[in-house]
């Protein structure tokens, strides 16, 4: 492999799948691991898409958002001053750096090109040959023509970056020191946010929508907030390695460790105001409005604890997930026995202890 | 004025620095050494950004580990490459600083004019130049009334003009009460700036000269 392949590898593709660990580990759980026969699962799946052009449609949306999350991406690794570097690749000709760049993109894009793959044959076997056209169609001008992007990012970086924008938050408000990190997912995590927030209502709304308890029982909702909350531990991840990055200086500022924690409270608060709002629909129907203050404290909780556990030898996404997982799997068990208020009170007492134990004898390793 | 007794700090099972027992007075040090030898280490520990084990223990009052709050709020310190974010402002650093290390704005913005940045304190950092932000950064290690202040490599970066203005300013605060802990690979004349002693950073450890 040349060595300009080898390095875009390095620094592109492997980056790009170990920043997204997370969110293809939660995929693929709910894809293959939830369903008792995902191959029959799948098969389904792909016959109604290639027999329904609107839900093939909303799949192809699905994968040009992919794509645009690659895309930004590339982008942004490409912008970035560590990599600034990689400009010396405009010595090579045009043509050798749109396949190196195509060689890059087909690797980020697999997941999707391996599925739609298999929605093709299945369209040919099923003699649904306009679906299977369609399909090659859109993956044939996306595979194609995004490496062109590229080739811009890298030869003229502003103007690419002006394609793809998209507004960010520019009030000249002050902003409060808790809420830099929901700041930093404003201005350069904005997908991720859209991605994480967009699944995460859509599971509450359509669990407040759609779930009819027989009698008054809190803990469908209960365990509904725990995936809510898991939902959110890639954004987590990404705000612990901002506080690493950039908000080192914090640590000089004289604040005591409770106010600390208080701000990381507020913080997840502010983060989680759209589930705490739309939750409130959920009154009367799933829970009583006097469930309601314990009950928002065990997102609020979760996601300190998951904060939390950063600080200590959960250094990567992969072990992060891991920890999440085992968190939420003991939560599960002990929510069934109806002891969801004292749990999440005590996760938040946890966390704190945890935090006060860890946070100034953390290193980033 | 700070005191280190039985102080370690490890990196995985890496010895980095032993400071048996230091004590360093008041006045305007220099930390001399090799790349490597612990020198932002030292400083960072003292800021309170990096875990160690022993103490550390401010004027005989106040212990980095038990007395926390109290020992940053003394403690100001500026990076030699510092780091922050993009989108926020001048104006934002300035007024958490002064909020919490309990400083006058007026007098911040009197710095950064002396610095020339004052032009640029509406605008987001990710604007700044690497010149600007480290000036932006040694005006925050003045705001509040520290005791000490640790500058990691202060004139690295800046231009000449601004190199001459941090040294002025630094003699004033030190006519003023406040002490220095200065790391810099680049020799000042006497005339621009006056060291009490230095302190070498070798052998793993840090002791006076």
């Amino acid at each position: 492999m040349p060595t300009a392949l080898f390095i875009l590898q390095k620094l592109l593709v492997n980056y790009f799948y170990r920043v997204n660990a997370g969110l293809f580990i939660f995929l693929f759980f709910v894809l293959f691991g939830l369903p008792q026969l995902p191959v029959a699962f799948h098969y389904s799946l792909i016959t109604g898409i290639v027999q329904s052009q609107t839900f093939l449609g909303l799949v192809m949306l699905i994968w040009l958002l992919y794509n645009l999350k690659c895309i930004a991406y590339i982008i942004q690794q490409l912008q970035h001053q560590q990599q600034s570097f990689l400009f010396v690749m405009n010595c090579l000709s045009l043509k050798k750096i749109y396949l190196y760049k195509l060689f890059v993109h087909l690797q980020v894009y697999l997941p999707v090109l391996l599925y739609s793959i298999a929605i093709f044959v299945v369209a040919l076997k099923k003699q649904q040959y306009l679906c299977a056209l369609e399909i090659m169609a859109f993956n044939c001008t996306v595979l194609l023509l995004t490496p062109f992007v590229y080739v811009f990012a890298l030869q003229q970086r502003k103007l690419t970056s002006r394609l793809i924008f998209i507004p960010a938050l520019r009030l000249q408000l002050r902003k409060p020191c808790f809420l830099f990190p929901l700041y930093f997912l404003f201005a350069s995590r904005k997908q991720m946010l859209l991605i994480t927030k967009a699944f995460s209502l859509f599971l509450l709304y359509g669990f407040i929508a759609l779930y009819e308890p027989e009698r008054h029982d809190i803990r469908p909702i209960q365990l509904c907030l725990l995936i809510t909350a898991a939902s959110h531990c890639a954004i987590i991840y990404e705000i612990r390695i901002f506080e690493d990055q950039y908000l080192g200086f914090i640590r000089n500022l004289p604040f005591t460790t409770a106010s600390r924690f208080l701000r990381i409270v507020a913080l997840y608060i502010c983060l989680l105001l759209p589930e705490l709002i739309l939750l409130l629909k959920g009154i009367e129907l799933q829970f009583l409005i006097t469930d309601y203050p314990l009950l928002i404290v065990m997102p609020i909780a979760l996601l300190c604890m998951f904060h939390v556990v950063l600080l200590l030898e959960v250094t990567t996404m992969e072990q992060l997930i891991r920890t999440v997982f085992g968190i939420i799997a003991g939560c599960f068990f002990i929510i069934l026995y109806n002891y969801g208020f004292p749990l999440s009170l005590a996760i938040l007492a946890l966390a704190f202890i945890l935090y006060k134990s860890y946070y100034y004898e953390y290193e980033k390793q | 004025m700070l005191q280190f007794v039985d102080v370690q700090k490890f990196y995985g099972s890496f010895l980095a620095i032993t400071i048996p027992s230091l004590i360093i007075n008041e006045g305007v040090w220099w930390v001399q050494g090799e790349n490597g030898s612990g020198k932002t280490t030292f400083l960072k520990m003292i800021a309170g950004l990096h875990p160690f084990t022993g103490s550390i223990m401010l004027d005989g009052k106040f212990d980095i580990k038990n007395q926390r709050r109290e020992f940053v709020k003394r403690i100001n310190y500026a990076e030699a490459e510092p780091l922050y974010p993009s989108f926020l402002t001048a104006r934002d650093l300035v007024e958490l600083y002064c909020e919490t290390k309990g400083g006058d704005i007026q007098q911040a913005k009197e710095l950064l004019k002396e610095l020339h940045v004052l032009d640029a304190y509406d605008k987001t950092i990710g604007s700044y130049s690497s010149g600007m932000v480290k000036k932006l950064s040694l005006v925050l290690a003045f705001i509040g009334q520290p005791k000490v202040i640790l500058l990691d490599e202060p004139l690295i970066t800046i231009d000449a003009s601004a190199v001459n203005t941090i040294c002025a300013i630094i003699s004033d605060s030190y006519k003023k009460g406040v002490s220095f802990i200065i790391t810099s690979h680049q020799a000042l004349t006497s005339e621009q700036l006056t060291f009490t002693g230095k302190l070498l950073a070798e052998s793993r450890t840090i002791h006076t000269k």
